[in-house]
């Protein structure tokens, strides 16, 4: 019983600093991928803030089980956006982020809550600071959200895929 | 129905020495026919959605009066104002007035009705539900009574010298009466009126805007004023809205205008065509607002989903109506992925951040990124829009989005309508 008991332990701590280092690792860096397009045989790169790249996209359904339609979108705000990337950024690499078509891409749940935010650069591979993007990244998942409204009330939350030019 | 009652009804004096229509309030007042109407009238919002309703704060059941004539009832309950509100004609400036719902229950059939007494009398006596109402007035009784339909058109018109001579007023004859609510700085805003459009019985134009409070004998700001809300009227066949829904659409529309120049060549093309669509309130639709290529109207769920939000699409609906040759109802089955994806990709140009139309299915989020980013680049550059990423982009949907897959019509594999909307404006 004691043996079990230590072991036990053990594996918890274990898993404990697993999660830890993935957490710390995933705070101050970024899972890149390169995503095909299959429309224009382009691709984007993408700067992701999670390990599981392929995110279970689950529905926002009504209180009849009907899966409800966004019908508007808005981000609150852009100021707080603005004021986020020129503390992290400067106006340089803002200029050269842009002309590498430089997108904020956010998973977001129906009630406005951003729960991830990748970085994403469409056709293009430039140069960048990852320890940069992903604290851009964290700051806009902190501090943004967005006010979405639908064509039915939910009753049950889901993930909606929003994305915009970084610094437009 | 109502001619036979109120012609004949006219004196109250008449109706009591020959009593062929008696009041028998007696033997009603209070009783199941009010349970009834209050049930029937709060079971049949539609039918019984009076524009007043959203100024009152009281609907006074308990005091409702209840008249037997032949083999109908009649029931009238007063309807309490929660504002300060005033009435004025052309010809007489600052009118006393009396609203009350008007219940007709005609062979098991009831009928509603928003019935104003109109008068220079004193309040006090239009007040009085059994010295005034439907069935009865005293011969000294000078003024007019107007019944509207819950779409707030003119029904029946009476008019009364106060010699006992009621007659049903002709179009010709009838004024223009203003209907304003004054707020506690001075300021007021027409919220309905009646006659002021060279007749027709429209009791649902409104004014929107405010100004120093009208009175004296000039009969205040409002009186007999052109219907404010052009932007609507320009596409206006038939308004079943009341006159704070019509005031809502004018400011839906002046948004949905506003927004940018594809937006408003919808709009313009809409007028420039001569279209004329019906707007009103459906509250059996699931969807805020819903395009009928049919009927050529707009409906929508509830007074609150008027909005240039839930407009945008719907107006695009029409417009692509107009532009396919055979109209859209065409492909209600057929072709139904190629008119809705092309809505929604209308919609998503514009949008900031960017985009519904792979939001409403199950693609992976590669792909609702990949569309994203498509999207973007027509907002940068709208040649961008070739046909063959068009069509790529519209099998997803159709893949995706499930209810609005449907056979794609290859008439429709070219965004010829959104096409022509963005050529306008570059």
């Amino acid at each position: 019983m004691k043996k079990h008991s230590i072991l036990i332990t053990v594996l918890l701590v274990s898993v404990t600093i697993n999660l830890y280092g993935q957490i710390q690792l995933l705070k101050d860096s970024m899972n890149r991928q390169v995503i095909k397009t299959e429309y224009n045989n382009g691709f984007i790169l993408n700067y992701s803030d999670r390990l599981n790249l392929s995110m279970d996209m689950i529905q926002a359904k009504d209180s009849q089980g009907q899966v409800v339609e966004l019908i508007s979108q808005k981000l609150k705000s852009k100021e707080i956006l603005t004021n986020i990337s020129s503390g992290i950024f400067t106006e340089e690499e803002i200029r050269y982020l842009s002309k590498n078509n430089c997108f904020i891409s956010c998973i977001v749940t129906s009630t406005g809550k951003i729960v991830s935010v990748s970085i994403q650069f469409s056709n293009c591979d430039p140069t960048v600071n990852v320890k940069q993007l992903a604290k851009f990244s964290n700051e806009i998942r902190e501090k943004l959200s967005f006010e979405l409204t639908f064509d039915r009330e939910v009753a049950r939350a889901g993930y909606f895929s929003l994305t915009f030019p970084a610094f437009r | 129905m109502l001619d036979c009652f109120f012609v004949i009804q006219s004196c109250h004096d008449d109706v009591s020495t020959d009593g062929e229509f008696d009041l028998k309030s007696g033997a009603f007042k209070q009783t199941s026919i009010v349970n009834e109407v209050q049930y029937w009238f709060e079971s049949n919002k539609d039918e019984n959605g009076f524009f007043l309703l959203d100024y009152a704060d009281q609907i006074n059941w308990k005091n409702a009066q209840v008249m037997e004539i032949d083999n109908s009832i009649v029931v009238e309950v007063k309807l309490k104002l929660k504002g300060k509100y005033r009435l004025f004609s052309e010809k007489v400036p600052d009118l006393n007035f009396e609203q009350r719902l008007l219940f007709i229950k005609q062979e098991g059939k009831l009928t509603s009705y928003l019935e104003f007494f109109i008068s220079k009398r004193e309040q006090s006596y239009l007040d009085d539900v059994e010295q005034v109402n439907y069935l009865r007035r005293d011969g000294n009784f000078a003024g007019t009574i107007l019944l509207l339909d819950s779409k707030g058109n003119i029904k029946q018109r009476y008019f009364s010298t106060g010699n006992c001579d009621e007659v049903r007023l002709k179009n010709a004859d009838e004024t223009c009466y203003e209907l304003i609510e004054i707020f506690s700085d001075g300021s007021y805003v027409v919220i309905a009126n009646w006659g002021c459009n060279g007749g027709g019985g429209d009791g649902s134009s409104t004014e929107p805007g405010s100004g120093s409070t009208p009175g004296g004998s000039a009969g205040g700001g409002g009186s007999g004023s052109v219907p404010a809300t052009p932007i609507v009227n320009n596409i206006l066949k038939t308004c079943y809205l009341n006159a704070t829904q019509k005031n809502q659409l004018e400011q839906a529309l002046a948004s949905l205008i506003s927004e940018g120049c594809l937006t408003r060549s919808v709009y313009d093309d809409l007028v420039e065509h001569g279209i004329k669509l019906d707007f009103k309130i459906n509250s059996s639709l699931t969807a805020p607002a819903s395009y009928s290529p049919v009927s050529k109207s707009v409906d929508f769920r509830s007074s609150t989903d008027i909005k240039s939000s839930n407009l945008k699409e719907e107006l695009f609906h029409a417009f692509q109506d107009v532009f396919y040759s055979g109209g859209i109802a065409q492909y209600t089955s057929t072709g139904k992925v190629n008119i809705e994806f092309e809505a929604k990709l209308y919609k998503d140009i514009m949008a900031f951040p960017c985009c519904d139309a792979l939001n409403i299915g199950t693609a992976p989020e590669s792909l609702r990124n990949s569309y994203n980013i498509w999207v973007y680049s027509i907002q940068e550059n709208s040649s961008n829009l070739s046909d063959s990423e068009y069509q790529f982009w519209l099998n997803q949907f159709n893949i995706y989005a499930a209810p609005y897959s449907s056979s794609a019509s290859p008439s429709l594999s070219s965004p010829r309508a959104l096409k022509s909307i963005i050529s306008i404006c570059h």
